[in-house]
């Protein structure tokens, strides 16, 4: 691809990004918090917004994520458009600070990395099931924990701070069908931030 | 200050443990070169009249039985150095490659591996050529030319140029350098995956050359042995097994004057 297609390309998901969630804030389907990632097999960086459940045990986040080329192969950079859905039972207030703990965040996702390098399992240059496993996209499963602290600021409701280990469905594979392949060898550290956004409710002017 | 130089060296040091993404190609400089690196030990052997190595196929995700194969090589006295036809992905993950490497690495002897159709999924073609090298070369052992060609056509959408039919003429032209060749490919000519429009023309160029005496392949995952014939010679095939069937093949040639397509031995070993 040549440099002025990539930054068509980009610029296209970036505007498709921006559009997205103009909208979503027009139509008041406002995210609850900003997600950024560091790592975690959908990225080196990855950002985006997310929703928690009333109960807020749950968050799904659509997050993108980006590789730069000296990490792929010198050539195209990776941009992914993930969904991540976490699942966190527990939430343990500390006592006298306004912070808690989640000691257990189970988390699923899926990764979608773009471009024809990832992309080209569908032609029909291959044979419909020629490769057993789906090409296209990537599941990716976390584990991790969380410090959440609350208003740390005027604007910002509660900050998540979370540290996971993940790991995706073609290396879990290989570990069920070795044994000398461990899970040590297969998960792989990740950090990242949730913050939630207090936005101010419109004012009518009287 | 000193925090920051802290936090630099733990992000530095923990890099290792962070995965940005499993495309991602992050070699250390062990992990790059192997083939070149194979070769110095090659030149580092004495001459020999009989040539023996091992020869296994289609590792993918067996890892266990790898393993098992590289300690039952390891025992055999006269392995001078071992082949793989290929496919010791089975995604093309930089993971992947890895922990075959250091699989493979516990062998005592070099090792050497053609370019298989599932190495070259996702960005695999960049990773393998940065731990391996380029995909067609060959290399020179006491008067034996071992040539290793890439023919996974449909990795390259069957474009004409998979398998590089004018590098094994010019790679087996100068006949004056060698004595006999062999050639390994991951693909054989014939299969699915294999350009049929270059089939007659890939085993015509080998026919024509008449010093190949040896063509090894991998992708079918079992054994199997056939022949290539013309009116005056014949090339000697052999299917690999893939590593899961717990056998691979310990192959001798040496030079036979009188005979060159009877200078061949392949000991079926069972691990």
């Amino acid at each position: 691809m040549t440099k002025k297609q990539q930054t068509v390309k980009y610029l296209s998901i970036l505007l498709t990004f921006l559009t997205a969630t103009t909208m979503g804030a027009k139509a008041k389907i406002v995210p609850d918090f900003f997600h950024l990632q560091f790592a975690g097999d959908i990225g080196m960086i990855s950002a985006g917004a997310g929703y928690q459940t009333s109960s807020k045990k749950t968050h799904v986040s659509f997050l993108m994520g980006f590789v730069p080329k000296t990490y792929i192969d010198f050539e195209n950079n990776l941009v992914t458009l993930n969904i991540a859905a976490t699942y966190q039972p527990l939430m343990l207030y500390f006592r006298d600070v306004k912070m808690a703990f989640k000691p257990l965040i189970l988390g699923s996702g899926i990764s979608v990395s773009l471009g024809e390098t990832y992309q080209r399992y569908n032609t029909p240059n291959y044979p419909k099931g020629y490769y057993w496993w789906p090409t296209n996209s990537r599941i990716i499963v976390t584990v991790g924990q969380s410090i959440s602290v609350f208003q740390p600021s005027r604007t910002i409701s509660q900050i998540d701070l979370y540290s996971q280990l993940a790991t995706n469905d073609l290396a879990l594979y290989s570990y069920s069908v070795n044994t000398i392949v461990k899970m040590r060898h297969i998960f792989h550290f990740s950090f990242g931030a949730k913050i939630f956004i207090d936005f101010p409710k419109t004012h009518k002017i009287t | 200050m000193k925090l920051k130089i802290i936090c630099a060296l733990l992000l530095f040091i923990l890099q290792g443990c962070f995965q940005y993404s499993p495309y991602e190609a992050r070699l250390l400089e062990h992990e790059k070169n192997i083939h070149q690196k194979s070769l110095q030990r090659i030149k580092a052997l004495p001459i020999t009249d009989t040539i023996c190595f091992a020869f296994v196929g289609d590792p993918q995700r067996f890892y266990d039985a790898t393993y098992s194969a590289v300690a039952s090589i390891n025992q055999q006295p006269d392995v001078l150095f071992t082949i793989c036809a290929g496919d010791i992905t089975d995604f093309g993950l930089v993971m992947e490659y890895q922990a075959m490497l250091q699989i493979f690495s516990f062998l005592t002897m070099p090792f050497f591996s053609v370019v298989g159709n599932h190495d070259l999924l996702y960005n695999g073609d960049f990773v393998y050529q940065t731990m391996f090298g380029p995909f067609n070369f060959y290399f020179d052992y006491s008067g034996f030319r071992f040539v290793f060609v890439n023919t996974n056509s449909r990795e390259f959408n069957f474009n004409g140029k998979v398998p590089d039919i004018s590098f094994l003429e010019s790679c087996l032209s100068d006949t004056t350098k060698y004595q006999s060749a062999v050639i390994i490919a991951h693909v054989p000519p014939g299969n699915n995956d294999f350009d049929e429009r270059l089939n007659t023309l890939y085993i015509q160029t080998l026919l024509n050359s008449p010093k190949v005496v040896l063509h090894l392949n991998g992708h079918n995952h079992d054994f199997s042995q056939y022949e290539w014939k013309n009116s005056n010679r014949t090339i000697n095939c052999y299917n690999s097994y893939s590593v899961d069937k717990r056998r691979y093949l310990k192959i001798k040639i040496w030079h036979n004057h009188r005979n060159p397509s009877a200078s061949i031995s392949v000991e079926h070993i069972s691990f």
